[in-house]
């Protein structure tokens, strides 16, 4: 009795339920998430300077097979100049994903010769839109998702050009010396040997065994 | 001349010295004498912030306005007709917004209305007669002009519908109170107004289009973001 009155008081709430599952269940969504950390380079960048930043990590967390693309946009406030998307190279401007699968793209950083020095900041976008043709009358909806690109740039040379000229430069120091080294030594010791062939040529021996000039 | 040489090989054993040195020094004992370590190495998974958009792509009904004979229940008519994806008044708010992730905000843009498939017509670009005039429209009665549309949203907490435009900004529909905000697990139900061009090239035969409207999440600010990094070291 207890058990067909529980049913019975049960059966409306799963019917329901299954109802409003059902549909919801059977709806696709559009899902693009992107990493939460900032794209960050750990130093800093030169003017004609090409530097690989850390990879950004992109994943579709939408229901359906994604085409998302990846852009520069400046969306987030703060200080720094906005970078030119012209900056940025993209191992995969595009990629697709299967649901709920993430990638790592790799990042470049191309700064040009004549580049201002100073903090540059913007944001990197994945954009994932419905590429299935939406039937008449339809409205297509997007999901988009976007971390923060940072760097500084500072004036001069790259460090590394820097470091291999001075480390060049040492070396070639290094060379140098050794060169004048065995040049001196070569010139003591030929220095003596004339000294001795002359003196051998023009001398006489003594009864002593003395040398006469 | 032997000075010389004297001082040249001190600089050449002094250099070799300093730099095998470095190859071959010891590393620093621990600081207290007998203690031993040993190092411990796990791994993290990378951390997301997205947005879902739910359900993908929704129907624009409820046709109104235009002009005789460019006027139909079915169809958007001429000039500005209207149509809509859900109903403010009546609280029909179809799409639904999800925001995951660390805190930050929602945006929300519009593209252009493309023609579908093979048919043959101009994009409509969005534009706005208030707020964030990034296209201003060029209409009749602040109106969508030619080749221009307007799209509005709005959520069951906004008083009114926001006009939308193709530059990305805060959906202020997201959380009416507190901006566009979002945190963990936020999500909004949101319903849209599109209002058609007042005139089309005489030259355009496309009956079927697709309009675009596209929500982000949006990092929190730099100085937000470096105040986190320094919380959690």
């Amino acid at each position: 009795m207890h058990l067909r009155g529980l049913l019975g008081a049960l059966a409306p709430a799963v019917l329901a339920g299954a109802l409003v599952a059902v549909p919801q269940a059977a709806q696709a969504s559009i899902g693009v998430g992107i990493q939460a950390g900032a794209v960050r380079l750990s130093g800093v960048a030169h003017p004609g300077e090409s530097v690989a930043l850390p990879g950004v990590a992109v994943v579709n967390s939408g229901t359906h097979p994604e085409s998302i693309r990846l852009s520069v946009q400046r969306l987030s406030k703060g200080p720094g100049r906005v970078v030119p998307a012209s900056w940025i190279h993209f191992g995969s401007p595009v990629v697709e994903l299967a649901p709920k699968h993430a990638v790592r793209v790799p990042v470049e950083l191309v700064v040009p010769a004549g580049a201002k020095p100073g903090a540059y900041l913007s944001d990197i976008v994945a954009t994932g839109a419905n590429a299935e043709q939406a039937p008449a009358g339809h409205a297509s909806l997007g999901a988009a998702a976007a971390t923060l690109l940072v760097f500084r740039v500072t004036p001069g040379a790259a460090a590394g050009f820097w470091s291999s000229v001075f480390t060049q430069t040492l070396w070639a120091l290094l060379i140098l010396i050794a060169l004048a080294a065995v040049v001196l030594v070569v010139r003591r010791s030929g220095v003596r040997v004339r000294v001795e062939r002359k003196t051998v040529g023009y001398g006489t021996a003594d009864e002593a065994g003395g040398w006469h000039a | 001349m032997r000075n010389l040489l004297v001082i040249a090989g001190i600089v050449v054993v002094g250099f070799l010295f300093l730099h095998v040195g470095k190859l071959v020094n010891a590393p620093d004992p621990p600081p207290h004498g007998h203690s031993n370590s040993t190092a411990i190495t796990f791994k993290t998974m990378q951390t997301y912030r997205t947005v879902t958009v739910t359900p993908d792509a929704v129907d624009c009904g409820s046709y109104h306005r235009g002009n005789p004979p460019n006027k139909s229940n079915g169809a958007m008519g001429f000039p500005n007709g209207t149509c809509a994806v859900g109903d403010r008044v009546k609280g029909k708010d179809p799409i639904k917004i999800t925001y995951n992730g660390i805190q930050g905000y929602v945006y929300v843009h519009a593209g252009w209305a493309m023609p579908n498939g093979n048919e043959v017509g101009t994009p409509w670009h969005p534009c706005s007669s208030n707020g964030h005039e990034a296209v201003r429209c060029t209409g009749k009665n602040r109106q969508p002009g030619y080749n221009q549309y307007m799209v509005r949203n709005f959520s069951p907490e906004s008083p009114e519908a926001t006009q939308i435009t193709g530059n990305n900004v805060c959906d202020v529909n997201f959380r009416p109170v507190g901006g566009c905000y979002a945190s963990r697990g936020n999500a909004q139900s949101e319903g849209i107004y599109i209002t058609g061009p007042s005139k089309i090239p005489s030259t355009d035969t496309a009956q079927s289009w697709t309009a675009w409207v596209i929500w982000t999440a949006v990092p929190q600010s730099i100085r937000a973001d470096q105040k986190q990094q320094q919380q959690r070291r």
